[in-house]
């Protein structure tokens, strides 16, 4: 499974990469709100692990933005 | 999504914003995976199947809820809970077995957070329905009790657990300041009439009966109408009478001829031959009184008629020789006494009622104001809509206004405290949070490494993965240590422990310092 982690603590995004990568999923990153968005618009994922607390665009506004346009994977 | 604000409010503004899951951070890394399988797992699973529930279509793999063709947005928790309710159609579902079947973690979702969900699920229902609509999800007091959607009714006990809003204690009744003004009012009016009454009846009593003592005592004054000495030859009669000669002729009152004074000797027979007149009988206490030299005076009634009758000794060459009695009739006296207490009664309840109403409407005036200050001071209140920046009326000079102007001055200190109170709670509630956020940080990483380690150790992989675990463990655990090291100076600082040095330094210093020390 792809799995986007939307994380700007970067020990805590290495940590979630670890795991998620030792139970072979593919992991992507993203450190701030605007780019995890931008990548979820432009990539199939099967899960979005998102932070609340996000540069430049914040969780509730990315989650947001999320369910708008229609993402229909969970996160 | 993963956050260090774990607060309930902040959990349903996350899931109401259209996640799927929320976990507090610091959380373990084992649950963290868990959680990623069973939203994986039940993304496959629910994209298998349509249910109906009347025109009611939950199309399980999109996700997508419509009734009538109408589209219902729904969070990924609520479009969970909504369609395990419509898979148990006709069942009353406790809320534990709601917490199974949605949350599935019985732990992480109380009761209220059931009910939360509810109360957002009818929220987004109803508008979708339009009026005519039921009204969704409405309870049964006994959970045998199904209806076509089954569930309890958690807005009704919430309500129930809701505490009681503020509220000023209840007065007392029949004790009001008006009242009780009022009433001492008419009973000092009452007392001081009543010995007004008294005086004034008393008074005029006095005055009028010494008016007519004196009358009767000029009566008697006057010398008699000549008359032989029965027995004793001529001389001048009653040469020493008491009194001497009065000013005047006696008239007696009405043109009573009867009420003439009379003169008897110690016998009761008149001293005048041809006075037919009989003494005026007080049972012989006059001529007793006037056998013992002394006057005598007394009440009597003739022809229903009250008289009062002054009977004194007739003293010739130091004898007591006879009585002389003198009356005046006492009807008019009595009468003019009368009328006085007939008004006396009649004017005491009228003054005490003008009293009353006076005390009232003086009162109504006095504490019109006392009550706009009151209801002034139920607005300001006590409780969380309390408006600090009101302030009580303030009209004249009198002792009501300087009375305002104190409370007035109370209140503004009051307000100026509240206000830096509520900075000081402000400031300490974001210094917490902030701190928490910090702290939680390290504290993730530590639990999701540790976790690893663990979960790699009993797979048989402990070579290199162990070195990175415990590497990422010791820095974690230096960040925290660095931010409790800032915690505690802080707190020093806050406390007053801290010398106060002024000096130049490079902001750098202090931006670098919270951060932890992670390489980028």
């Amino acid at each position: 499974m792809r799995i986007l982690v939307i994380e700007d603590d970067t020990p805590i995004a290495a940590m979630i990469r670890r795991g998620l990568e030792q139970a072979k999923h593919v992991v992507d990153h993203a450190g701030d709100g605007a780019t995890g968005l931008q990548m979820a618009r432009e990539n199939p994922y099967a899960l979005i692990v998102l932070d609340v607390m996000l540069p430049r665009m914040d969780g509730w506004r990315v989650c947001e933005a999320l369910r708008a346009g229609r993402i229909g994977c969970p996160f | 999504m993963l956050t260090a604000r774990d607060a309930i409010d902040d959990r349903v503004r996350g899931l109401d914003a259209g996640a799927d899951d929320y976990l507090p951070k610091p959380f373990d890394f084992a649950e963290f995976l868990a959680r990623v399988r069973a939203l994986l797992r039940r993304d496959r699973v629910h994209r298998t199947r349509v249910i109906r529930v009347g025109d009611l279509v939950i199309d399980t793999a999109q996700r997508r809820v419509t009734r009538a063709g109408a589209d219902i947005g729904l969070s990924r928790r609520e479009y969970d809970l909504l369609e395990a309710l419509a898979a148990h159609e006709g069942q009353v579902l406790t809320r534990e077995a709601i917490q199974e079947r949605v949350w599935m973690n019985a732990e992480e979702a109380t009761s209220s957070t059931v009910d939360v969900y509810i109360g957002m699920l009818r929220k987004k229902w109803t508008p979708a329905m339009g009026s005519n609509s039921s009204k969704p999800f409405t309870a049964s007091a006994t959970p045998c009790a199904a209806r076509p959607h089954p569930l309890w009714m958690p807005q009704q006990r919430r309500r129930r657990r809701e505490p009681e809003p503020f509220s000023l204690p209840a007065r007392r009744g029949g004790g009001s300041l008006r009242t009780q003004l009022i009433a001492w009012n008419i009973a000092a009016l009452a007392v001081l009439l009543g010995t007004l009454g008294v005086v004034v009846r008393y008074t005029v009593s006095s005055f009028l009966m010494a008016s007519v003592n004196r009358e009767l005592e000029r009566m008697e004054r006057l010398p008699p109408p000549p008359f032989r000495d029965r027995g004793r030859g001529g001389g001048p009669p009653f040469g020493d009478f008491r009194g001497g000669p009065g000013p005047r002729r006696f008239r007696p009152p009405r043109g009573d001829e009867t009420l003439r004074p009379r003169h008897f000797d110690l016998q009761g027979r008149p001293l005048n031959p041809r006075d037919t007149r009989r003494p005026w009988d007080d049972n012989g206490a006059a001529f007793a009184a006037a056998r013992q030299g002394r006057e005598h005076r007394a009440r009597i009634v003739v022809d229903g008629e009250p008289l009062l009758v002054l009977s004194v000794p007739i003293v010739q060459r130091g004898q007591i020789i006879g009585v002389g009695q003198a009356a005046y009739p006492l009807t008019d006296v009595e009468r003019t006494l009368a009328s006085l207490d007939a008004a006396l009664l009649a004017l005491i309840p009228v003054a005490l009622l003008g009293a009353w109403a006076g005390g009232a409407f003086l009162t109504e005036r006095v504490l019109r104001r006392v009550r706009h200050a009151t209801q002034a001071a139920e607005r300001i209140g006590v409780n969380e809509t309390s408006d600090f920046a009101a302030r009580l009326p303030v009209t004249g000079n009198d002792e009501f206004s300087r009375l305002a102007e104190t409370f007035n001055n109370l209140l503004g200190r009051l307000e100026t405290a509240f206000r830096q109170q509520q900075r000081l709670l402000e400031q300490q509630r974001r210094f917490a949070a902030d701190a928490s956020h910090e702290l939680k940080t390290p504290l993730t990483v530590i639990k999701g490494t540790a976790s690893m380690a663990l979960a790699s150790s009993s797979n048989g992989d402990s070579s290199g993965h162990h070195q990175r675990s415990f590497r990422d463990i010791n820095r974690a655990a230096d960040a925290m240590s660095h931010l409790v090291g800032d915690l505690l100076l802080l707190a020093r600082s806050d406390g007053g422990q801290l010398g106060r040095n002024r000096s130049r330094c490079p902001c750098a210093t202090f931006w670098s310092r919270p951060s932890p020390p992670y390489p980028p």
